[in-house]
């Protein structure tokens, strides 16, 4: 169900390039995995320059992390995990975790899509990382459980609590309704 | 729209399922490509930092090598002795 996939390429091999600082494993990585980052990245910082700034900073620590990373989760859960690493030290450092002060509309969306993520911006922040993390990233639960360093059952229950709250959200708008 | 329209409609009871909220995010919240100036800059980003962490060897001299410096010694010192 992944809405956004990477290409097929054995995990193991991979690692086993990235870890001996194979050039074009990491450009791979980046290409390959960076979008799913991005795409993420995209709904939870305020404007692009932030996003291009956190998804480096994500790259560069896991070239930094690889040779002590032990392969005992996927990839993409290793990522993740280092991406919202990243992102709570961004707020840290804007010392917020208010909501996102602008939007990263992309031009040509329609009014129900603009009207989607405005809705998704008033969630709360674990309630709208869960449910990127799942329906926009297509991670299974058992990811997320590993991202967040959860176990599956707490994880189902804040998906749960998560669909429940945009369940909410949505019954006042229009979202839909064209 | 008028599917999503309906597919709301027949769930305003109670929370989404899986596939609706699926469909939703795959409706509304399309994936965007990273555009390709951003791959540039963060694979260049990566490659400097895997540049510093497994720099890499510099080629050696074909004739400097261990087997051709025993062999030099063995056939220009060793033999004559």
């Amino acid at each position: 169900m992944a809405v956004i996939e990477t290409k097929s390429r054995s995990e193991t091999d991979l690692l086993r390039e990235l870890k001996s600082g194979d050039e074009q494993a990491w450009s791979y990585l980046s290409t390959e995995y960076g979008n799913r980052i991005y795409n993420y990245l995209r709904h939870r910082l305020p404007n692009l320059e932030d996003v291009e700034d956190v998804l480096g900073e994500t790259m560069v620590a896991a070239v930094r992390a690889i040779p002590t990373f032990d392969g005992n989760v996927t990839l993409t859960t290793f990522l993740f995990s280092l991406a919202n690493r990243k992102i709570a030290d961004f707020w840290r450092r804007r010392q917020t975790t208010t909501e996102l002060p602008e939007t990263l509309m992309d031009a040509g969306l329609s009014s129900d899509s603009i009207e989607f993520q405005e809705v998704l911006r008033r969630l709360r922040p674990a309630h709208l990382q869960v449910l990127l993390m799942r329906y926009h990233v297509g991670l299974g639960v058992d990811e997320i459980a590993k991202v967040l360093g959860q176990s599956y059952k707490s994880t189902e229950s804040l998906l749960s609590r998560a669909r429940m709250e945009l369940r909410k959200a949505l019954d006042g708008t229009h979202v839909g309704d064209d | 729209m008028a599917h999503m329209s309906v597919m709301i409609e027949s769930t305003r009871s109670g929370a989404f399922s899986e596939q609706e909220l699926q469909a939703l995010f795959r409706q509304y919240l399309p994936a965007q490509p990273v555009p390709p100036a951003l791959t540039s800059r963060v694979t260049s980003l990566v490659l400097q930092e895997v540049e510093t962490r497994w720099p890499k060897k510099r080629p050696q001299p074909s004739w400097v090598n261990g087997a051709a410096l025993q062999d030099f010694f063995y056939t220009y010192f060793l033999k004559r002795r």
